[in-house]
């Protein structure tokens, strides 16, 4: 792991980053954040209560967003970053929006989704036709490369990391990911530019420097890219070696 | 030459932790500071406010040990000593007992991993630093006693705090962990003539950055809240490695 303190000094003497996380229990989440975050970046937790994969309580989760946004602001993050596609898929372009005007009724503090800061990444790194790796079952890819369309990414393939597989998307090992991300890619190498794992859940910041290494395209993962925005959006912007090229676009245009 | 890491996160341990508040921020840093490769930490909340006499914060217990039973964890350990000691000795028991009969999952409790360690390294008189109130602390000095433990001095963290935005839960987890170091060492030395070791609970205050460093200059064993937390549960999920830099407890035991 990379953390580390600086001796005398709070831990997140740079940079306090929110995560809102969908489900409950923190487990991938606070790993990769701090498998990733430089020193004195800490990270503040807490969850948009959504009890399973249902369109109800993806509605549910996204209704009562202020809530736990209003759990977050007295500890004072300097960004507030959220993960989850799902509910936002399943509400639809625009949602984001939405949702951003919402929590800036509530704060002036910079927050992003993981789709916003996945598209963002994706086209920091000059991605446009990509391969998506996630967890999700039907209708959830189809929902995926919808949103994805109307930000001008095409999503030219999928496959599902934990076919197959009774484990948690948490507990899929590392070679399993990267193993689905890299036949997805050379299935549709001859039309695709890069590779987007999403689904924070499942691990990805592992081996996305190997597959962008291995396979010559940019790779970004959702973890990765709400770090990344994250940090970008607190003023930090460090060059993070380890993680993929996208560490090495020093600011956030989302 | 070097290995690449192709299985899960966890691919030695996966400690789980049930924390009381919503909010997940010193606990994950702190047991991240510590672990060592493959290990990780999954983590739910009781979703508590608050804690003392009339307040039961186990309400949900039950229900958060089977959400966190199902991540596949090897041990559990619930967080929070305020919680407990203000019940009934031996209120930590009887958490241990009620997360037994959700799953077989080996459990421990903050207050019962501090206890243990404290006795582990020989402590039977300690100063106490905290970020409780005076009735917190005495509920604390009283249950320790039951083990034997004695707290000879105490001190809150609070009395040091400077800039205090009001605003408790910020105002402990941004602490620099100067001023977590100074007090506690400052009570000791205070009281180093019938202390044995210094005792660190509330485990949303900084504490593991410093253990290390406080045990070597005021001469004593040290014990956090968070770093006898981090302890139990990687040692209850079968990690036995000693681990440097974060005091005897963990290197020793």
């Amino acid at each position: 792991m990379g953390v580390a303190h600086t001796p005398g000094r709070p831990y997140g003497w740079r940079a306090r980053i929110g995560l809102l996380q969908p489900g409950i229990i923190s487990d991938t989440n606070p790993f990769e954040f701090y498998m990733m975050a430089p020193e004195g970046v800490q990270m503040v937790l807490t969850s948009l209560g959504l009890g399973g994969m249902s369109v109800a309580n993806y509605e549910r989760a996204l209704a009562g967003l202020e809530g736990p946004v209003e759990r977050l602001l007295p500890r004072k993050p300097n960004a507030i970053i959220q993960t989850g596609i799902p509910p936002l898929v399943h509400a639809g372009w625009g949602v984001e929006a939405e949702l951003r005007e919402r929590v800036a009724r509530l704060t002036p503090v910079p927050y992003i989704t993981d789709a916003a800061g996945s598209i963002a990444a994706m086209k920091a790194v000059g991605i446009r036709r990509v391969v998506v790796v996630s967890a999700f079952e039907d209708p959830l890819p189809d929902l995926i490369k919808s949103y994805l369309a109307h930000a001008k990414v095409e999503m030219v393939g999928h496959v599902n990391a934990a076919a197959g597989s009774d484990l948690e998307s948490g507990e899929l090992p590392l070679l399993t990911v990267y193993e689905a991300a890299r036949s997805v890619f050379e299935e549709h190498a001859a039309e695709a530019d890069g590779i987007w794992i999403t689904q924070a859940s499942m691990p990805s910041a592992g081996v996305i420097a190997e597959l962008e290494r291995d396979l010559g395209v940019p790779a970004v993962s959702s973890a990765q890219a709400l770090m990344w925005a994250g940090l970008r959006l607190a003023g930090i912007s460090d060059r993070i070696d380890g993680f993929g090229r996208l560490f090495d676009v020093p600011e956030f245009g989302a | 030459m070097t290995s690449v890491q192709t299985g899960p996160y966890a691919w030695r341990a996966r400690a789980g932790m049930i924390t009381p508040s919503g909010v997940h921020e010193m606990n994950s840093f702190e047991f991240y500071l510590m672990a060592p490769p493959g290990v990780s930490v999954a983590m739910t909340s009781l979703h508590t406010r608050g804690w003392g006499p009339d307040i039961d914060s186990f309400v949900r217990l039950e229900e958060a040990t089977q959400e966190i039973a199902e991540r596949g964890v090897g041990s559990l350990v619930q967080a929070g000593t305020p919680h407990v000691v203000h019940r009934e000795w031996p209120y930590h028991r009887v958490i241990v007992e009620r997360i037994n009969a959700v799953t077989n999952i080996p459990a421990s409790t903050d207050i019962g991993a501090c206890m243990d360690a404290m006795q582990r390294l020989g402590m039977s008189r300690v100063v106490l630093l905290s970020p409780f109130r005076d009735p917190d602390n005495e509920a604390l000095t009283a249950y320790v006693s039951h083990a034997g433990i004695e707290v000879v001095a105490w001190d809150s963290i609070l009395d040091h705090v400077v800039g205090a935005t009001g605003n408790f839960m910020y105002d402990i987890a941004t602490l620099p962990l100067s001023t977590v170091y100074a007090a506690a060492r400052r009570l000791y030395a205070a009281n180093a003539d019938r202390a044995d070791g210094i005792w660190i609970t509330g485990a949303a205050m900084p504490s593991v950055g410093i253990v290390e460093a406080l045990e070597g200059d005021a001469g004593a064993p040290v014990v956090s809240s968070m770093q006898a937390m981090a302890w139990t549960g990687m040692r209850l999920a079968g990690l036995s490695q000693r681990i440097e830099g974060f005091g005897r407890l963990v290197r020793e035991f």
